[in-house]
């Protein structure tokens, strides 16, 4: 199993951080951190919960996570589908393990 | 924006600079316990304090934070990395059943912080989404957090912080620092002091006076002057235990990138993220 991290930030927004764990080709977890904020409080621990608990295709995972955002209900402010699309693509496509730049 | 009927904000200055653990926890208890609009102003000594979202490897340079008796804690209102002293002043406002959005509380708390600012002769202004500038300059950042109880503003105001130590304790992964000698000038590394921008010292005291006017004039709420209550200290101990004091809280998201920390890295990270032993005196209600 290996951990790859991608970021992206909004020009004049945050960053979102996606570190995706690997394994046997598919994507079995993920984890977005990043300084963006998350409404209502409520919905963090759900969306950290279908985050983690993810399974899904390579190719497919970018559309799995914001799919998993939505059903958690929360709603990040600070990035959007863009950037979290593009952080889970470039941690999908790293060669890098999840180092810490 | 809807804000429930009330006709006072409850201020007060409640603060334990030397156990940032507590302080946090002390944050969110008072938003938890608020019955009125309630505002609290506090310090805290060194410390790296975290977004809810963050991961704290990515985030501090740890070795660097322990070396120099910097602290890291993770408060539950999302955004980024900040780093505390002294020389910072807190400002946080709980409005319990208030039914507005982050992004409109942003607004109100920023502009109030602004207008604040200016009445001291600053020209400052609220930059959306969440920061205070003079002149291109970051002096405060804003977090906040909405729930079905209500919403919660705070803020974090550089009035003399030593910038030095910020850059060096904070992991900035995408400005590499070209020139060593400009850490000093904080022109170039985008953030001001409230000192520096009006030129003299500044006491506290009259940083706190002048947001207390300013936004208790846009609530249309009348200043009342308080202290700490027991179901506060409470509730504050309470999750300074469960959750504030412990790495646990303070070091999620370490997991998934612990494979590539340097065991030096990790092991400064477990020290920082725990309070000292003789932190513990400072916590009200543990006894010596």
């Amino acid at each position: 199993m290996r951990v790859s991290c991608g970021e992206k930030k909004r020009e004049g927004g945050k960053l979102v951080k996606a570190c995706v764990q690997v394994e046997g080709g598919e994507v079995v977890g993920i984890l977005l951190t990043g300084d963006f904020f998350v409404e209502p409080e409520e919905a963090v621990d759900r969306l950290v919960g279908e985050l983690s608990a993810l399974r899904a295709p390579l190719e497919m995972a970018p559309e799995a996570v914001l799919e998993a955002v939505r059903r958690s209900g929360a709603r990040l402010i600070g990035v959007g589908d863009e950037e979290i699309r593009e952080a889970v693509r470039r941690a999908i496509s790293s060669e890098a393990p999840g180092r810490v730049a | 924006m809807a804000l429930p009927r009330a006709s006072t904000l409850r201020a007060y200055v409640a603060e334990w600079p030397r156990n940032q653990f507590f302080n946090m926890a002390y944050e969110e208890a008072f938003f938890r316990e608020a019955r009125e609009p309630t505002l609290r102003f506090w310090r805290n000594d060194r410390v790296v304090v975290i977004g809810r979202l963050q991961s704290p490897a990515l985030e501090v340079n740890a070795a660097e934070a322990l070396r120099l008796g910097v602290k890291l804690v993770r408060r539950f209102t999302g955004g980024g990395a900040v780093y505390h002293d002294l020389g910072n002043i807190n400002y946080a406002l709980a409005l319990p059943g208030a039914s507005m959005d982050v992004e409109e509380a942003f607004r109100l708390v920023g502009e109030a912080v602004a207008e604040a600012l200016r009445g001291m002769g600053a020209e400052a202004y609220y930059r959306p989404l969440n920061d205070v500038e003079i002149g291109g300059l970051k002096v405060s950042g804003l977090a906040a957090s909405r729930s079905a109880e209500g919403v919660f503003v705070h803020g974090a105001l550089l009035v003399s912080s030593d910038i030095e130590v910020l850059w060096k304790v904070l992991r900035i992964t995408q400005e590499k620092l070209s020139d060593k000698r400009a850490i000093a000038r904080s022109r170039v590394k985008r953030v001001i002091t409230l000192s520096e921008a009006l030129g003299r010292r500044v006491e506290p005291r009259e940083v706190y006076e002048a947001l207390a006017t300013s936004l208790s004039r846009r609530l249309g709420l009348e200043i009342k002057w308080d202290s700490p209550s027991e179901p506060e200290l409470r509730r504050a101990l309470k999750l300074y235990r469960d959750r504030y004091s412990r790495p646990e809280w303070n070091l999620l998201y370490t997991d998934m990138v612990a494979g590539s920390l340097s065991r030096e890295e990790l092991e400064a990270l477990g020290m920082i993220a725990r309070p000292d032993p003789e932190q513990e005196r400072e916590v009200p209600g543990v006894g010596p």
